[in-house]
């Protein structure tokens, strides 16, 4: 007995150290599978990718400290080896983060880089977060905003995601401008709960996103019809402002809203083909 | 002596009356001098001009309550050098300012934009000819951004100014010609010249990112004065860019691409 208590408090010691280990980023980080714990300035210097190893959560960057600024620095970060996994988790904790990619020399340069074939290219569970990546493609999902206050998501190109470009569940007072997405499989913006968009099933009015604001923003298959729905506020989805977007040749609607009359969200000076009722604007 | 106390009295009443009476704005606004006092949405249909009468603060108009949203419809607002456009009152705190595609400009006022409240959002409308196209004035998490193809250029003074404020963001502005920023974040009117923030108006945590044409071509581009530090600039394309403050104190400058820049830590 003695001897099972003993082999038992080894085991537990030994799971407890295991799920404790962290590889912990350097402010140079040059491969994937490590967790940022403390909060300053971290810049990539190689591109990354999954076949590197990932955090025990499935990311390849993870960052718990608040305060965080991450510059992939024109680095793509590169997933695909699992069914599950994210580019950069923004972690609870880990409020007022900054994540930006291109950097000016190589944008004025015409040098794009990619955070691409991930589950959640970016994921974030914090307050207060900006994110400003240029192009989030070919993930399942490019951003996940996930009960999120304040985030703000500028100039980004969400596109040729699988499901939504960038999806926002039971958020407040989250923020997209001057974004752009094409050819994602369902919505470029989508803002609920189902991951199979707004055929799927509703939030739970809990869960329901308020006071999240769209601005600025593009989606528009150029060359052919292929994207469902350009925005998307679902049903339980309420007091969301959609402004000055436009959105354009989509399979179904360019912007829908799930709620009878709109409920209480604004539509307002959007440019569009095709939409879901006569309140959106 | 009681009907000079009478007279006193009633001037006085009248005065106050006066510098209370405001004109509040209808959903559909169409001239200068009213202030937006309902939290729903208003949109300017015709184009205003200082002509038409101001607020008693002196503004076009003026937004005094929390959540209203307000579309400036390309529609111009036109001043005569001195007031202000648009005034966002420090209770008009998560207001919304869309200024809409290319249209006419805000022009001729001493702020085309000034905002006090926390929690702001302006997408810009094109702003030209005022003394300073924007103000934050000790502003809280203020986001001021832009559609692509409006532009903030030939403002006197500044494009934009920070005074004071903290956690603002400006981002996807196109700034140039503007006579001596074409954004500035610090406390004096005439530049990185004049004279500091007292240590309780410092302006910190702003990030200024993602403005790709910070063009202007005068005296400066962008500015941190001296005082003003733990603000981020990175991933903008400046002109000329200067941080007066020793080894750019707190500031982070990152990932932009510079033309000119006072300081090594500038990059």
């Amino acid at each position: 007995m003695k001897t099972s208590s003993v082999g038992s408090l080894l085991l537990s010691t030994l799971l407890a150290a295991s799920a404790g280990a962290q590889n912990l980023c350097g402010h140079s980080i040059t491969s994937c599978g490590c967790t940022i714990t403390t909060g300053g300035d971290y810049v990539v210097n190689a591109n990354l990718s999954s076949t590197q190893g990932l955090t025990a959560l499935g990311g390849c960057v993870d960052i718990k400290a608040a305060n965080t600024k991450l510059f992939l620095n024109g680095y793509n970060v590169s997933g695909g080896v699992s069914t599950s996994a994210i580019g950069v988790h923004v972690l609870p904790a880990a409020k007022y983060t900054v994540i930006e990619e291109t950097n000016a020399t190589n944008l004025a340069g015409n040098k794009h880089n990619f955070v691409q074939n991930w589950t959640y290219g970016i994921k974030s569970d914090a307050d207060n977060v900006i994110i400003d990546v240029d192009s989030i493609q070919f993930n399942g999902v490019g951003i996940f905003l996930n009960k999120t206050y304040n985030n703000r998501i500028v100039g980004g190109n969400e596109s040729f995601n699988k499901q939504y470009g960038i999806w926002i569940v039971g958020g407040n007072s989250n923020q997209v401008n001057a974004s752009f997405s094409e050819y994602d499989g369902i919505a470029g913006i989508y803002v609920g709960c189902s991951l199979t968009g707004p055929s799927g099933t509703p939030c739970l009015p809990a869960e329901a996103s308020t006071g999240n604001v769209i601005y600025s923003y593009t989606s528009e298959d150029f060359e052919q019809p292929a994207q469902p729905y350009g925005v998307v506020l679902e049903l339980n989805s309420v007091r969301n402002t959609v402004m000055a977007s436009s959105s354009g040749t989509h399979l179904q609607f360019d912007l829908f809203d799930g709620n009878s009359s709109c409920a209480d969200n604004v539509w307002v000076a959007n440019f569009f083909g095709t939409v879901n009722q006569s309140c959106i604007h | 002596m009681k009907l000079k106390l009478f007279g006193f009295t009633l001037f006085s009443l009248l005065a106050i009356g006066s510098a209370h009476a405001q004109k509040s704005c209808s959903a559909s606004i169409v001239s200068c001098g009213c202030s937006i006092t309902r939290a729903t949405l208003y949109t300017i249909d015709a184009d205003l001009s200082v002509s038409q009468g101001l607020t008693p603060q002196n503004a076009c108009i003026e937004i005094s309550v929390a959540h209203a949203k307000l579309i400036l419809n390309n529609h111009a607002i036109t001043g005569a050098g001195k007031g202000i456009g648009i005034h966002i009152l420090p209770t008009g705190t998560y207001t919304f300012l869309e200024g809409g595609p290319v249209g006419q400009p805000m022009t001729g006022w001493e702020f085309g934009i000034e905002s006090d409240a926390d929690n702001v959002i302006i997408d810009t409308p094109f702003m030209q000819g005022n003394s300073t196209g924007i103000l934050l004035k000790q502003t809280y998490n203020n986001k001021v951004s832009m559609l692509t193809g409006n532009i903030i250029n030939h403002n006197s003074v500044y494009g934009i100014w920070i005074d004071g404020g903290n956690s603002n963001q400006i981002d996807s502005v196109h700034t140039e010609r503007n006579g001596i920023a074409g954004v500035y974040v610090g406390c004096s009117s005439t530049g990185p010249t004049g004279t500091p923030c007292s240590p309780a108006q410092v302006s910190s945590g702003n990030v200024i990112y993602h403005n790709y044409e910070i063009e202007d071509v005068g005296p400066y581009s962008l500015v941190l004065e001296a005082g003003s530090t733990r603000n981020t600039v990175m991933n903008n394309i400046i002109n000329s860019a200067f941080d007066g403050n020793t080894n750019c104190a707190k500031n982070l400058w990152f990932d932009n691409a510079v033309t000119t820049a006072n300081a090594a830590c500038i990059h």
